[in-house]
């Protein structure tokens, strides 16, 4: 009896992980790397948007399972902040369908301002 | 002749199902949540905005077998849930294939392409096969 508990309790278990690691969210960055990293960044939705002068240091691209854009956004703002830039323009969203899962990939730019 | 009569019953009857089943527009949305508005005006160019705007998310909208009206109102819903007071439509993206492949003549091509569906991709793949979408930015009015 002990042991069925035992056995389903590692099931749930291993379940939960698997899910969980399947809900990672990761972001790759592409670009400038000489700068120190800054502690608040300006989110954008357009470079139209911006008022000041600014240099494009580089591109981040975060991708993790629909639903969780959120998540995506706080680690492109992260990895941003870690590569030193000023603010992050998030340019466009795509929805990526696959075999088992669909995901959600946020394309942004890394600015420095001038 | 019964026999192709009832073939294509259950052709028929499958594709209903399916489209019945899968036409709902799922909405992915990235950008600010604002206070709702009760309308929304629709841009296909950049160069028709008159009014001053701030760019405050990106949308992408998509379904199977859904068609670009379906999509677009889908969209104008969920920006006026967002509060945008416009939306840009950046452009369908419906691949090739999906209009390659719906061109059919004729019963037996639809009999026969259906079959080869059934047989060569599973339902994720039919999905994707299907699948097109619609992308847009919302806007706020300065």
């Amino acid at each position: 009896m002990y042991r069925n508990y035992f056995h389903l309790s590692s099931l749930l278990l291993l379940a939960t992980l698997f899910t969980v690691g399947c809900a990672m969210v990761g972001v790759e960055y592409v670009g400038e790397l000489s700068f120190s990293p800054t502690t608040t960044v300006d989110v954008y939705f357009s470079v139209e948007d911006i008022e000041r002068g600014y240099t494009i240091m580089g591109q981040v691209l975060g991708t993790g399972p629909l639903g969780s854009n959120d998540k995506i956004q706080e680690k492109l703002i992260e990895e941003a902040k870690r590569r030193g830039a000023d603010a992050v323009v998030i340019t466009g969203l795509d929805t990526l369908s696959g075999d088992n899962s669909t995901k959600s990939q946020i394309n942004a730019l890394s600015v420095k301002y001038k | 002749m019964c026999r192709d009569v009832l073939h294509l019953s259950g052709v028929f009857l499958l594709v209903t199902l399916f489209a019945v089943g899968c036409t709902s527009v799922n909405v992915n949305y990235v950008g600010h949540s604002l206070d709702s508005t009760t309308t929304v005006d629709v841009y296909n160019s950049k160069g028709d905005i008159e009014k001053p705007y701030t760019v405050i998310g990106h949308a992408v909208g998509s379904g199977v077998l859904a068609s670009e009206n379906e999509m677009k109102a889908t969209l104008i819903v969920e920006a006026q849930r967002r509060g945008a007071d416009a939306i840009l439509i950046i452009g369908p993206d419906t691949s090739e294939a999906v209009v390659e492949e719906i061109i059919i003549q004729t019963v037996d091509e639809l009999v026969e392409t259906v079959d080869e569906l059934v047989d060569e991709y599973t339902e994720a793949k039919v999905k994707e096969w299907m699948e097109s979408e619609l992308k847009a930015s919302f806007l706020k009015y300065k």
